[in-house]
């Protein structure tokens, strides 16, 4: 255990990544985004409306992970948290990545026949010149209704539209990231303790803004997909994702920086094991709340709510829906992750962690690629033949954008926050 | 800094050499005064020791009479006549038992809260509530249990609820969610009483070497079963304490989520709804939090225990009540927004009734104002750690919560479907006796448990002193650059 | 005092603070100590292994007992009401695909039965309830539920012996060192 670490042994100014001993991976990350945004650009010109799916399902893995971040250092600050200062300033780039995440997913709404193979009621709203009276003339009723929330003006009249709430749900998230990790960020130069206190108010405050940019998010990109259908719980599901899939890259990155020599005397197994139960409780939490959406909706059998878990039990859908919401979500991280000593070896929680990420993208899949079939081929067929090359193809390409400035992130300040005045407490987390 | 004459050691004389310039942020200590071991164990026995003040016996007398009258008269008129004495009615076939039922429900699920999910958090804050919270998740389950046992009309029958076989060879319908509850109370019950008495071993154990020999020691002797704290059965029961930690958090989770099911799997607006489990789950931590709080603020004064529940632990519990506040108003928001999105008539139209043209609009708005506006006050540490604001707030959260519950069923079922079947509820005079009478046998049992029990878990108040542990604590001397929050607070130090 | 036959039990000893406790534990468990024990008013952090004490065994009973439970709500649902008596009731089938609505009494069994295993098995382990034990012979005993950070060397232990196990406890810093002598 360590029992003696003090605040005073570190070297002051912390520890930098060498970004030069990563300048191939970043290399070799840059070259497969090149070459993964032509292979894009070329399947968008052939089949731009299935491509579009490839590339929200791609944005929102990114997505969930980064707001996810926002989600852990906000909530390390609001909690008054002593245990994981070490690794805080991992969780603070992971969250700063939101912006970087907002301008990949430009495309989906700057690109009209993106946007509109994506979200049927926009074609249909615009078919109808956005007014509420000729939607309803045209027996659009239900997107009628929605008209004050699913509408692209600026200002629907009660609410921010469809667009405008796109840039402002990354304004806000980017700026609660920047803002929190820029209190960190003055500690390592001027060691106050003040910013301590106000990054703490600050979190209490920016929380709840993040609670409703997650969730309408949520309800505009995913829920929204099929106009028609709602749950109450989806703000909530999607941010159990969020949070899961989260800790796990930050789990992964602690991982690797240990491996290769990083943060020695820094982050011991105690904060492995910590983040690893935080981690354990999200993959619980994520399966009740899961559970309980699913469960409601089919014990109910109201036809409005069934269509959503009928298309994903339809075909071979239903097979990897079982293997993904049963196994690979929660049956095999729960057995895997529950004994201590698998959260306490960096070496052991490493493959968990990917696990957790993988079972993460396929939940994010059973999301949104099922909606395409229907949707493109006007209910004749569930799947685009060989669609879903390009749905691997567009994840690779915006994982390596992402992981590409992820690590120019991660090389440009400390690695540990190394003027916080909690260090210490961190330092000798013991549990 | 002018503290750093520093008293740990080896790790100081490196920081010599290299002044990082970093400061240490000191935690606020849990056990005021550096109160010793002995303190503890002598004002915490001392409460079950000696003679109790007179504002027990102020409290105790009335609340039994109540409890009496109440559950005992009231439950003899009830099963003599039948569940006819009721209010219920066709339209709202549920009506105040039910509500009852889910607020004492609710009530019991911060003790849980407190001794499970804060354990597994390391919130070590808990220690001086935890018991207390406990205590008061028994009694508030045995308060709810009254009313779905007596629901059934024939009390003597209630056996059918549990699955033995039985003479008509039918089995129970394992698909309702009323049998689920059956399930989910029961064994709520009973894994926080196993939780609640193998947590009071190591006390009772204490009160049992205080205890002149006879029969009290007797008593106490037998339930502490022979408890002599060594380390081989610490470890042990520190591993089960935290398995039972471990298996209690999604307990208390499963049993509201199964409450909420009574309500959600129907098809009824207003209560199909996917959010209920865990906006179910939030309240009722809510409501629990300030019932322990409601408990906790006049037990603090009467028996001095102002060194052991600090002020600290009071801003942590009125946080927690903003918190779970928010979450709830978060849920009943979220609620209102799905049912206008969704575009489905009955569901919006339950919403309206609920807010402008049903019956009993204004109980939406008071459960709106205490549950999600009051605890906003919690915002400013001024009113946190005012004690007459904490109090007043809290009882608007339990009247709150109990109207949330209300608003849930009453201003539900007269407005269904059909406008044909559409009614009213009132709840009747034994209604009345029924609710007032838990009240009171909430309160007795409290006052009882006050009397006989360690109130606080004196072996757990004790692991958080300072320096308890084999190894010394990282902030428990004055380290290089100790600074505390009122030094920044006021400038001192930058 | 009379004349009745009296049998050691041990040495027992009392420390200042956790921190010299442990240390004196640790002494003793590398002087090859093996049926001796700490006794504290609470668990102590890190005296498991200071005694030189592995993790409980618990979890694993306590896994099987969770499992037990689980396949025991299974079947209770199951063979209740999929094979002998089917009830086509809620609109549910009458074969397997009708689980989900069995999972919250097969998690409250689950649950249940754990916590069940978690007691029982807990006091086996510990060797309790008993109504009494040679330890309560120390005068004091009391000071384990108390104040008291102490830690008793037993008889039984080869290594004991009544003239130099004293003067070990006294070296490693122990205070109000006391025989324990147990009436038979």
């Amino acid at each position: 255990m360590a029992h003696s670490h003090s605040v005073h042994d570190l070297p002051a100014g912390g520890e930098m990544l060498d970004t030069s001993k990563l300048a191939g991976v970043s290399r070799i990350l840059l070259i497969v985004s090149a070459f993964g945004l032509a292979l894009s650009a070329f399947r968008f010109i052939f089949d731009s409306e299935s491509f579009a799916y490839s590339w929200l399902f791609a944005f929102a893995v990114v997505f969930t992970i980064s707001a996810g971040g926002v989600f852990w250092t906000l909530l390390h600050h609001a909690t008054n948290s002593g245990w994981g200062i070490a690794i805080r300033r991992i969780m603070e780039q992971v969250a700063n990545q939101i912006l970087i995440t907002g301008i990949i997913g430009l495309p989906l709404m700057l690109i009209p026949s993106v946007r509109e193979a994506l979200w049927e009621w926009i074609p249909i709203f615009n078919a109808h010149n956005g007014s509420q009276e000729e939607l309803m003339a045209a027996h659009q009723t239900s997107l009628a209704g929605k008209h004050a929330y699913l509408n692209t003006s600026v200002w629907t009249g009660y609410a921010p539209g469809f667009y405008a709430r796109y840039a402002l749900y990354f304004i806000l998230l980017a700026f609660g990231a920047w803002k929190i990790r820029s209190y960190s960020l003055k500690q390592d130069r001027t060691n106050a303790v003040r910013p301590t206190l106000s990054a703490r108010r600050f979190a209490c405050g920016w929380l709840p803004i993040f609670a409703v940019s997650v969730t309408f998010a949520a309800i505009d990109w995913l829920m929204a997909l099929n106009f028609v259908w709602y749950s109450t719980m989806w703000g909530v599901y999607i941010f159990a994702g969020c949070a899961l899939s989260a800790m796990a890259v930050i789990i992964i990155t602690l991982s690797l920086l240990k491996q290769a020599g990083y943060l020695k005397n820094v982050v011991s197994f105690e904060h492995f094991h910590t983040s690893g139960k935080l981690m354990f409780a999200f993959v619980v939490f994520w399966a009740y709340i899961t559970f309980s959406q699913f469960f409601l909706i089919w014990y109910a059998n109201i036809t409005e709510e069934t269509q959503y878990y009928i298309l994903r039990n339809t075909g071979g859908w239903n097979t990897g829906a079982v293997f993904t919401y049963l196994f690979a979500h929660f049956a095999i991280p729960f057995l895997f992750i529950l004994p201590a000593w698998v959260k306490k070896n960096p070496k052991f929680i490493l493959p968990m962690a990917c696990w957790i990420v993988f079972a993460h993208i396929l939940d994010l899949y059973f999301v949104i690629i099922p909606e395409r079939g229907p949707s493109l081929t006007h209910g004749q067929d569930l799947l685009i033949p060989g669609a879903w090359i390009w749905d691997i193809i567009a994840l690779v390409t915006i994982g390596c954008i992402w992981a590409f400035f992820y690590i120019r992130t991660l090389g440009k300040h400390s690695l540990y926050p190394c003027g916080d005045p909690r260090l210490h407490e961190s330092l000798n987390l013991a549990n | 800094m002018a503290e750093a004459t520093a008293t740990a050691p080896s790790t100081e004389e490196s920081a010599t050499t290299d002044d990082s310039g970093v400061k240490v942020l000191a935690r606020e200590t849990l056990v005021l005064n550096e109160r010793s071991m002995g303190w503890i164990t002598n004002r915490i026995a001392g409460i079950v020791e000696n003679k109790q003040p007179a504002y027990w016996w102020f409290l105790f007398i009335p609340a039994a009479l109540i409890a009496l009258l109440g559950v005992g008269f009231g439950l003899s008129y009830q099963v003599s006549t039948g569940v006819g004495v009721w209010g219920n009615n066709n339209t709202a076939m549920w009506g105040w038992p039910i509500v009852n039922f889910v607020f004492w429900i609710g009530i019991g699920h911060a003790g849980t809260l407190i001794s499970a999910i804060l354990f597994l958090t390391r919130q070590n804050w808990r220690t001086s509530i935890n018991r207390a919270a406990e205590a008061m998740t028994i009694f508030a389950v045995m308060c709810a249990g009254i009313f779905p046992a007596f629901h059934v009309g024939r009390v003597w029958f209630a056996w059918f609820l549990a699955p033995v076989p039985n003479h008509m060879a039918v089995w129970q319908n394992f698909k309702s969610a009323l049998l689920w509850d059956v399930f989910a109370v029961s064994t709520y019950f009973t894994i926080s009483l196993i939780f609640w008495f193998l947590g009071m071993v190591p006390d009772l154990a204490t009160i049992r070497d205080r205890a002149k020999p006879g029969i009290r020691k007797a008593i106490y002797g037998i339930f502490s079963l022979g408890w002599r704290g060594g380390n081989r059965q610490w470890r042990h029961y520190e591993m089960a304490y935290m398995i039972l930690a471990g298996i209690s958090t999604p307990l208390v989770l499963s049993v509201h989520t199964v409450v909420s099911f009574d309500f959600a799997t129907s098809v009824v607006p207003g209560w199909h709804t996917t959010i209920f489990p865990p906006y179910f789950v939030a309240g009722a931590i809510f409501g629990g939090f300030a019932m322990v709080l409601t408990l906790m603020i006049p037990c603090r004064s009467i028996y001095g225990l102002h060194d052991v529940i600090t002020m600290k632990h009071i801003d942590n519990m009125a946080k927690i009540i903003a918190l779970t506040g928010t979450i709830v108003g978060y849920a009943y928001l979220m609620e209102l927004f799905v049912a206008w999105y969704s575009g489905q008539k009955y569901e919006f139209d339950a919403f309206m009734m609920r807010l402008a043209d049903g019956p009993k609009t204004s109980s939406y708005y008071a459960m709106m104002f205490c549950n999600v506006i009051s605890p906003q006050i919690f915002w400013f540490k001024a009113m946190r750690q005012n004690l007459v604001v904490v109090m007043i707030v809290c009882m608007f959260v339990n009247v709150g919560m109990w109207f949330e519950r209300y608003v849930i069923i009453v201003t539900t079922l007269p407005r269904m479907f059909l406008p044909a079947e559409w009614g009213n509820y009132f709840p009747s005079f034994t209604d009345w006796v029924l609710f007032i009478g838990t009240i009171g046998m909430f309160i007795s049992l409290f006052l009882l448990f006050l009397r006989f029990l360690p109130c606080i878990n004196i072996a757990e108040v004790k692991w958080t002193r300072k320096n308890a542990h084999a190894h010394k604590d990282p902030l428990s001397d004055k380290v290089k650059g100790y600074v505390t929050e009122e030094q920044v607070r006021s400038g001192e130090v930058a | 005092m009379s004349n009745e036959l009296k049998r050691v039990y041990g040495y027992l000893a009392e420390f200042d603070n956790p921190q010299d406790l442990a240390h004196a534990a640790e002494q003793i468990r590398d002087a090859g100590f093996k049926r001796w024990d700490v006794h504290s008013p609470y668990a102590i952090h890190g005296m498991d292994a200071a005694m030189g004490l592995g993790r409980s065994r618990l979890p694993w009973f306590v896994f099987g007992g969770g499992v037990l439970g689980l396949t025991t709500g299974f079947l209770l649902a199951y063979v209740t009401q999929v094979i002998i008596y089917p009830t086509v009731v809620q609109a549910k089938p009458v074969n397997i695909h009708t689980t989900p609505a069995f999972f919250p009494p097969m998690f409250e069994l689950t649950i249940l039965f754990s916590g069940f295993t978690t007691l029982f098995v807990l006091l086996a382990l510990m060797g309790l309830p008993r109504l009494n034990h040679p330890f309560f012979a120390a005068r004091q005993a009391h000071k384990a539920t108390d104040d008291g950070l102490l830690i008793v060397i037993e008889a039984r232990d080869p290594l004991f012996s009544k003239e130099e196990t004293r003067p070990f406890l006294e070296k490693l810093g122990g205070k109000n060192i006391e025989l324990v002598e147990d009436a038979i």
